[in-house]
């Protein structure tokens, strides 16, 4: 991976850790849990030998993780690139594996009871970070074209499903202005009703009733 | 034909949702009324048509070479017509500034309508298309809510207006008056009320809209307010709104011609 989509990349995990406190503290515990001592070939890391875990938090007496970034082809102390010859004898210090472990989740009670929301419960924590997901307004299909739709136009050309998927991306004031319109509602009953269902409803059954 | 702006450089005063009421208004006495939507973000079109960002639309007008009549289309409010707007729109500063008569482009475009009001949804800047609507316009409405924030850059307002005026030779633009919005009664809104009552002495509508979430729902069901609840406190404002424009801005008989200034330019 190149330097600077590294560099991005670490700085979106940080960024989500910042972000999401539940998530940087389980982390932080899995990195401090003891871990078996690596292996001597450290194949695992690949080819990106400029990324290494620096020494365990656990044994430094620290709870944060930390890493060091090494540059391209200088090597580190716990290199792997094997670019330093055979006469490179630095021993690599204990290096931890690559862990995606997360601390558990707390079992759910036996009663069906809900589980306590806020500070330390995961289920909490999944509710309170769950994605921003805004409501994406994409308006009327374009191809209704401007002004008011024609529902007797739409039905010629698009039978009564295509009438009625159209009618369904309309609101009210859309479907009112229909209604008003082409005058489907001779009666007025329809005047000042905000239900949207009954006006589609209602422009449907005038087109029907107009096209039998 | 009146033409009307309505101007805040500051957002989120209520500017598009005063534009599109009012036009329903002035629409339910009678008056055949044109809502051009010269704000980029296109919400006025949004919520009076459900369309979003159509194309084409104004910026075909005032960049290209389109006529402004091929654009104008109806509304979902009755005696409402529309020119659409879209997010090109934001570009027309950058595309217009080394264009001569650039100011002017849209009044050009106006010139001939035969509506009795236009009502001009700005940005909530002072740029290019601000200043085409002012140029386009006889008379400027500025909404206002009622926060200390909002006495921060009117002085602005008012010098881009005397400064378009002299620019422009615009003898014949005024600002129709200043109409709170959002209104509460709180003690900031009361303060703040009098402070702009002693500034713009005689200029402030006695219609005050006050805060209500019906305006909201109305946007959303792509619609005013006097459509969808017209017996809300916001419709009956917007109705009273109505009344006291059309009292203060009289619908001109005439066809819009505001070109008797533009032929220098």
């Amino acid at each position: 991976m190149a330097p600077e989509a590294l560099a991005r990349t670490l700085r979106a995990v940080a960024a989500e850790l910042e972000r999401d406190p539940a998530l940087a503290r389980r982390i932080a515990e899995a990195l401090a849990a003891p871990t078996p001592d690596p292996s001597p070939t450290g194949e695992a890391e690949g080819s990106a030998g400029n990324l290494t875990p620096g020494p365990s938090p656990a044994r430094r007496g620290e709870s944060a993780p930390t890493v060091s970034l090494v540059p391209l082809g200088r090597g580190g102390p716990s290199s792997t690139r094997g670019d330093q010859g055979a006469d490179a004898p630095t021993p690599a210090p204990p290096r931890r594996e690559r862990s995606t472990r997360v601390a558990p989740r707390p079992p759910l009670p036996e009663d069906g009871s809900p589980l306590p929301v806020g500070e330390g419960s995961e289920v909490g924590a999944a509710r309170v970070n769950r994605s921003f997901r805004p409501r994406l307004i994409t308006g009327a299909s374009p191809e209704l074209g401007a002004g008011i739709p024609d529902p007797f136009a739409l039905y010629a050309e698009k039978g009564e499903q295509g009438l009625r998927a159209a009618l369904a991306e309309l609101r009210t004031g859309s479907l009112r202005a229909i209604v008003r319109e082409h005058r489907l509602d001779p009666a007025g009953r329809l005047a000042g009703n905000n239900d949207a269902d009954k006006l589609r409803a209602a422009i449907v059954k005038a087109v029907l009733r107009a096209a039998r | 034909m009146t033409a009307i702006c309505i101007a805040n450089n500051k957002g989120g005063v209520g500017k598009t949702t005063t534009a599109i009421n009012l036009a329903a208004g002035l629409a339910r006495l009678n008056y055949r009324v044109l809502l051009v939507d010269v704000d980029g973000q296109a919400n006025a079109t949004y919520a009076l048509t459900g369309r979003v960002h159509p194309r084409p639309s104004l910026y075909d007008v005032l960049v290209g070479e389109r006529k402004l009549e091929t654009l104008v289309s109806r509304t979902n409010e009755d005696q409402v017509w529309i020119v659409p707007g879209d997010e090109r729109l934001q570009n027309v500063d950058v595309e217009l500034a080394a264009r001569p008569g650039r100011e002017w482009r849209l009044a050009k475009a106006l010139h001939g309508q035969e509506f009795d009001y236009i009502i001009l949804d700005t940005p909530p800047s002072l740029g290019l298309l601000t200043q085409n609507a002012l140029a386009a316009s006889h008379r400027v409405l500025i909404p206002i809510s009622l926060t200390e924030f909002s006495l921060i850059g009117m002085d602005k307002l008012e010098a881009t207006i005397v400064e378009l005026r002299d620019q422009l030779d615009l003898v014949d633009l005024e600002v129709a008056g200043v109409v709170a919005t959002f209104y509460e009664e709180t003690n900031t809104a009361r303060d703040t009320w009098g402070v702009l009552e002693k500034k713009y002495e005689g200029h402030m509508l006695e219609t005050r809209i006050p805060k209500n979430l019906d305006l909201e729902k109305a946007h959303r069901e792509n619609e005013s307010v006097l459509s969808f609840a017209p017996n809300s406190s916001g419709g009956k404002a917007y109705m009273a709104l109505a009344r006291e424009v059309k009292r203060l801005v009289p619908a001109h008989p005439r066809p819009y011609d505001r070109r008797r200034h533009t032929q220098s330019a």
